[in-house]
């Protein structure tokens, strides 16, 4: 019986990282199919750590993606990705796709002025895989998603929003702006670490003029995962933790 | 051309526009000044237009994709 159970775990199929040393941290990867949260206060790295690991499952594995961004337009994230040694030209399997043109072209309220955000994304999203066969989605960011849609009731709606997403069936990464830098609070309702399947934590040490990076994982459904916070490295190849 | 064209085209369109597909589609056609009765090459021209938005808010080699479907689908309602 504990035999099978092992074997079960083992056999669950993942996505590498392809942080150095991390997939080591969480038995080779992130379960296929899981929604991740990855949060961190800004300037963390969020945006960049979650694009690195959709270009290199892309030129490592040939996974298709599509990276909503809400907010920063793309020609600017792409500024950006550039900036940090990655192009986001090097593969055409990762799209950016600048949902804020279309905000800033055609409204916030949509068509019909009624648009429910949370369902139009993973509609689309739904519609993507359909057409172009992605197996990861990123939404950048979760503060920008909720500036957009009118909650009644957040803890069922952000339910009915996750089952929906896990429903897609591809992996998830959804990006958390942390605002209030006193508690470790993961997302504004406080509930999305719950209904995640798993978070990754960015947190950044400014302590004598200096900044150091650091990555946690603080949850991993179906994982046996180091807790340890550990330090996180950007270099020109690519991102690195320094296991202790 | 089938009044269906329109629907199909914007339906290919809704994975890159999502609930904006349609008024992407009025907003191009109403910038190049197209109305009822459009021919073939008029939703060629459209197509084109489509591709070039499409290229600015998901870059330009899933908006090549986008157009070659779009065109197949004009050629299709020939």
């Amino acid at each position: 019986m504990v035999l099978e159970k092992v074997e079960s775990v083992a056999t669950v199929p993942r996505i590498r990282s392809y942080v150095y040393n991390l997939d080591e941290q969480m038995e080779g990867g992130i379960p296929k199919g899981f929604v991740v949260l990855v949060c961190g206060r800004p300037g963390s790295m969020k945006s960049s750590l979650t694009y690195f690991m959709m270009h290199m499952q892309a030129l490592k594995e040939g996974r298709r993606g599509v990276y909503f961004t809400l907010e920063q337009n793309r020609a600017s994230f792409a500024r950006h990705l550039s900036h940090i040694g990655l192009d986001p030209d090097a593969s055409d399997r990762v799209t950016i796709l600048d949902v804020s043109a279309l905000r800033r072209t055609f409204g916030d309220r949509g068509p019909k002025g009624d648009t429910n955000w949370l369902e139009a994304i993973v509609s689309q999203a739904a519609s993507f895989k359909s057409q172009y066969e992605c197996e990861i989605v990123a939404i950048d960011s979760m503060s920008a998603l909720y500036s957009l849609h009118e909650f009644q009731n957040p803890r069922r709606e952000l339910f009915h929003f996750f089952e929906g997403l896990r429903a897609l069936d591809v992996t998830i990464f959804l990006i958390s702006e942390m605002f209030d830098p006193t508690k470790e609070i993961f997302a504004r309702y406080e509930v999305e670490d719950f209904l995640a399947d798993a978070v990754i934590h960015l947190k950044v040490d400014r302590r004598d003029g200096g900044s150091n990076l650091y990555l946690g994982i603080v949850k991993m459904r179906e994982t046996r995962h180091s807790r340890d916070y550990f330090p996180l490295i950007v270099e020109p190849e690519g991102f690195e933790i320094v296991p202790h | 051309m089938s009044p269906e064209l329109e629907i199909r085209l914007v339906e290919s369109m809704r994975p890159l526009f999502g609930d904006f597909a349609e008024s992407a589609l009025q907003q191009q056609k109403a910038k190049l000044g197209m109305r009822h009765s459009m021919g073939r090459d008029e939703y060629l021209r459209l197509v084109e237009e489509i591709k070039a938005m499409c290229s600015v808010i998901a870059g330009p080699s899933i908006a090549d994709r986008l157009y070659q479907g779009l065109v197949a689908i004009v050629q299709e309602g020939a």
